[in-house]
């Protein structure tokens, strides 16, 4: 009797294979069909969750599919990049990339084709920046400068005729904001990635060098007031300290915030040229929303940081390459959504159409090009656990006791990660 | 004449892929005895009738069994059980979480837990929702029993009590978010029952926080507590209150020496969840503050060492380490309130 339960064991575990198997099957890909023509569907990966929603995607889709017949595009939007990253450890991922912020430079063959093909490669900027062994692999989408969003009405309201220019000025304006009853400038210290410019674009900017934050791996303590990165963050936690953040700094929300902004309750936020377009849709006049670079320094001489938004990448294992490729080309050429989206279009000599842009050019004493973070500083800020890149670091200052205790803790995790990676 | 003695009429002989019993319900099964001497001679079977009758009952029940199993098997192997071994082999390597090559580093990743206090501090954090979970549960029998008692509206109060549980987790959270807002309903209502001193920053004062969050968690979850003491209450056998009440038992003392000792096991139940619950604490401050530095619970940690600092390994081994950890408090609980179950 027993044989003949485990007889039924059998054939249920060899039900079970032959449903497996389905299963494999089924998503096993079949790369031999039609790579070189432009034809057919794709699954284009995309952040823009709010250009889901007012139908932008749809009309890029659209005059794409108008423009080569033939093709169908789908867009596949996330909010998290996790559920992309279990997708591309499955080994089935959209057939137009964005290059995930953890892809490290090597591991840029194993999942995209290279993009030089495109014939773009001389036309661009920033075409290092996702490349490996002299072939692109990601084109950003567009260009970005980080600097303060601010609100022109806010600033005459408290008698403020121009945006400084040095640091020392700055902190005169914040405190005559505060004075006028307005919150003069906007951490958003619960959604944390807005506090990355802080220990991530600022440190650049006091050094002048783009290249500064990959230096910080020789340093063994590099949170300290003499440093550019400690400065900065000290910077950050003089403006808690003096109340020129908002009143409940440790309880805010992005999208109430940027409301407050929009309506002069707030003046200024330290963000990127991209947040421009998201304050005027909030209901500010364009011709009251500005954008100057951060006052870095004292020297009047502000540096600004060109750095790119998400990078385009081709999925080596799409079925539709060449139609995975056009539409890249598509959407930096001819799409517009550089404009769209507020950004410094990335093929060089296409204009913006942003006046805030041209009014920050004025302000800015030089653009740097943005200069990736090696992959050495990269394993060296996880291995210590101090989240610079997400604006975690800023968080762990703002909320420490004192600047000397968070530093003092930041540099500790800093020499241990150093001595376990041998660096 | 017995079910079985009745000749296999056409209506229930066994059809081909029908491999089922053929005796009324409650008879004894009888397809055991008829199989064996079940030949073509006998039956006048058409082609292809006759193959599942080969099969015993025995094998026929293990068949049916294993091909209702199937599905469900398939679900807890593919999304339980074979994670969970993945997760133990990841616990051992420096995966990135998306790199095809895993390095085996042995226990490493399992000394830094304990060597790293900004990692197992965390736990400081959940202490908040273990001391909450101990005021739900009280609260949540206080209740049910109340419930339980012959009140006037009685279902209109538990379906009132039971939505908290029954709204969007996430959506509590936010409407919690906007009571502790500075100048927010919380503080309103202060304001009125003139104790606007209470006034503080209730997400942004250290001292404070976890306590504003363990509440939420609170509000929450009692209501599921409560539904299953009610449930247990309800359950009680009403001879013995009788005989209590016969004996000239006061309230309190059939609370006490009759209630009470037939819940002990429904207690002791809810304590495991609402204590596991607290260790894993996720959800609430994941949500509410970002899990910020003073609110980090030991699991938001692990999301972070995921996906922020890309350390899959290191990330696997705190959620073992955390499993352990959950086994031996909740070891420890079933030791002191006595693991056995007591006939009341």
């Amino acid at each position: 009797m027993k044989n003949k339960v485990w007889g039924g064991v059998a054939a249920g575990a060899a039900a079970l294979v032959v449903v497996g198997g389905v299963f494999v099957a089924q998503t096993t890909r079949n790369n031999a069909s039609a790579k070189d023509a432009i034809t057919g569907t794709i699954t284009v990966l995309t952040n823009r969750t709010d250009m889901q929603a007012n139908g932008m995607l749809k009309k890029y889709a659209q005059e794409f599919e108008k423009k080569y017949p033939g093709t169908h595009v789908q867009w596949q939007t996330f909010v998290d990049t996790s559920t992309v990253q279990a997708q591309m450890n499955g080994g089935v991922y959209p057939d137009v990339m964005l290059v995930l912020p953890n892809i490290t430079r090597d591991q840029l063959p194993t999942y995209f084709a290279p993009l030089d093909d495109l014939g773009l490669d001389n036309k661009i900027y920033l075409k290092d920046w996702d490349s490996y062994q002299g072939k692109v692999y990601g084109i950003p989408s567009f260009a970005n400068v980080n600097g303060i969003v601010y609100n022109k009405a806010a600033f005459r309201k408290a008698g403020i005729t121009q945006p400084p220019k040095t640091l020392n000025e700055f902190y005169q304006d914040c405190a005559k904001l505060k004075k006028a009853g307005i919150i003069p400038i906007e951490m958003n210290y619960t959604d944390k990635w807005p506090l990355s410019n802080w220990s991530n674009s600022l440190p650049d900017l006091i050094a002048k060098d783009a290249n500064y934050m990959n230096t910080l791996v020789k340093s063994n303590a590099p949170f300290s007031t003499n440093t550019p990165e400690g400065q900065a963050l000290a910077i950050a936690r003089k403006i808690i300290e003096n109340g020129w953040a908002e009143k409940d700094w440790k309880n805010t929300n992005w999208a109430n915030s940027k409301v407050l902004l929009a309506k002069g309750k707030a003046a200024m936020m330290f963000l990127g040229n991209w947040a421009v377009p998201q304050i005027i849709a909030d209901g500010a006049p364009s011709k009251d929303v500005g954008f100057f670079p951060f006052p870095a320094s004292n020297d009047g001489k502000n540096v600004a940081i060109m750095g790119p938004d998400w990078c385009y990448a081709v999925n080596k294992h799409s079925k539709h390459i060449a139609t995975a490729k056009a539409f890249v080309k598509w959407m930096l050429l001819d799409s517009g959504f550089a404009n769209y989206a507020g950004g410094i279009p990335i093929i060089k000599g296409q204009k913006s159409n942003v006046p805030q842009l041209a009014e920050f050019q004025k302000l800015t004493w030089k653009t740097l090009t943005a200069v990736p973070d090696s992959d050495k500083l990269t394993k060296l800020e996880n291995a210590a656990q101090i989240d610079i890149t997400g604006g975690g670091a800023t968080q762990t200052v703002l909320n420490a006791p004192s600047l000397q205790a968070a530093f003092k803790q930041l540099n500790q995790a800093w020499a241990n990660a150093k001595s376990m990676l041998g660096y | 004449m017995g079910a079985c003695d009745t000749p296999q009429s056409p209506m229930n002989r066994p059809q081909a892929g029908h491999p089922v019993r053929v005796q009324p319900v409650g008879g004894p099964p009888c397809i055991q005895r008829v199989s064996p001497v079940w030949d073509d001679t006998l039956s006048e079977a058409k082609e292809g009738d006759v193959v599942s009758l080969h099969w015993s009952y025995r094998t026929q029940k293990a068949v049916l069994i294993i091909s209702f199993l199937l599905i469900p098997l398939a679900l807890l192997v593919t999304f339980s059980i074979y994670p969970f071994f993945k997760l133990i082999y990841y616990s051992f390597t420096s995966w990135d979480g998306l790199s095809p090559t895993f390095t085996w580093v042995g226990f490493n990743n399992y000394v830094q837990i304990f060597k790293n206090p900004a990692l197992f501090g965390a736990f400081a954090h959940n202490f908040s929702y273990f001391v909450g979970g101990i005021v739900q549960n009280i609260f949540a029998l206080i209740l049910a029993l109340v419930l339980n008692s012959r009140i006037r509206a009685r279902n209109l109060f538990r379906t009132i009590l039971f939505v908290p549980y029954i709204l969007n987790s996430v959506a509590v959270v936010y409407i919690f978010k906007f009571m502790y807002l500075d100048n927010g309903a919380l503080d309103i209502l202060l304001n009125h029952l003139g104790l606007s001193h209470l006034e503080t920053s209730w997400l942004g004062n250290d001292a404070v926080v976890n306590w504003s969050l363990a509440f939420v968690s609170f509000w929450q979850y009692f209501p599921f507590n409560m539904v299953i003491y009610l449930a247990a209450l309800q359950s009680l056998p009403q001879d013995m209150y009788e005989a209590a009440s016969l004996d000239g038992a006061s309230r309190w003392q059939t609370l006490w020496f009759i209630t009470l000792p037939n819940l002990k096991s429904i207690i002791q139940i809810n304590l495991l969840l609402t204590v596991s619950g607290a260790l894993e604490a996720f959800n609430i401050p994941f949500v509410m503050t970002n899990a910020s530095p003073p609110t980090a619970t030991f699991l938001t940690n692990t999301m972070n060492v995921a996906f922020t600092f890309h350390n899959f390994g290191l990330a696997s081994a705190m959620a073992i380490v955390l499993l352990i950890i959950v086994f031996i408090v909740i070891s420890i609980q079933q030791w002191l309130l006595g693991g056995r179950r007591e006939a009341a």
